[in-house]
């Protein structure tokens, strides 16, 4: 009994990858449409996944494409990903 | 031996009215002075307690890691405010807002769920815009982009309003 369930336990884990995993591939790919290149794109923190430079007159328009992006992924694998947009570059730059 | 914070879903009515006087009094007044972002951020906050407030009359809970443990109470982060303000709108779980609670929803208001969700994202994050991005003006989207901002967020508190 507890092997098997040691077992299942297991299985779950590495399902649970397995579905994060996917859940990412999905999140990065769409992200990319959203943001073009994701050359700027590093580990977030203070609770995002990621971070992802962008003009800073962009980011209003951006960030309602970021909160619809996740809530997409949310709905279809039940994995919630943030990215947090950081200022680059001033358009009139 | 510290006093623990009480959540904003613990207050009592009179205890909520006078923060969100308190909050609006802080929007009207930058606003009015020309610090924009910051009036959108008060505003943000508006909504941010109306619904934390709201979380506690109708039993929202979310489920989240504080420390090294999984806890489920109603003392919400920020980044789960999209989320409890679905709750509310719909009376269904999203993200970290495991418990939706008993919310009979927002038939007819100004947004459904899903604009609802998307409109206090874009809340939060214009927050923390407000008090920590890095700009090189401390005005960098004017009073126009501002005031739409702060339509959104009288938008929101309309409609939650209705489940007060």
């Amino acid at each position: 009994m507890t092997q098997s369930s040691t077992i299942d336990a297991a299985v779950e884990i590495e399902i649970s990858k397995q579905h994060y995993a996917r859940a990412t591939v999905a999140y990065l790919t769409r992200l990319r449409e959203i943001v073009g290149s994701l050359d700027t794109l590093t580990e977030g923190g203070h609770g995002h996944d990621y971070a992802v430079t962008v003009r800073a007159s962009e980011k209003p328009r951006i960030w309602g494409l970021l909160a619809d992006l996740r809530f997409e992924i949310d709905e279809e694998f039940g994995v919630t990903i943030t990215t947090l947009a950081v200022s680059g570059e001033d358009q009139s730059q | 031996m510290g006093v623990a914070r009480r959540s904003i879903a613990d207050f009592s009515r009179q205890e909520f009215e006078a923060l969100r006087e308190r909050l609006e009094f802080a929007r009207e007044t930058l606003h009015c002075g020309g610090a924009f972002l910051q009036a959108v951020a008060r505003a943000y906050y508006v909504v941010f307690a109306l619904a934390s407030f709201l979380a506690g009359k109708y039993g929202v809970r979310a489920t989240h890691v504080r420390g090294r443990n999984q806890v489920t109470d109603q003392d919400f982060s920020h980044s789960e405010l999209p989320s409890l303000v679905y709750a509310l709108y719909c009376g269904n779980k999203k993200e970290n807002v495991k418990d939706p609670g008993s919310s009979p929803g927002i038939g007819s208001g100004n947004y459904n769920e899903r604009a609802a969700y998307r409109s206090a994202d874009m809340l939060m994050e214009t927050r923390l815009e407000a008090d920590y991005g890095p700009s090189s003006v401390p005005e960098p989207y004017g009073k126009e982009q501002a005031d739409r901002w702060l339509t959104i967020a009288k938008n929101l508190t309309i409609d939650l309003e209705t489940l007060l």
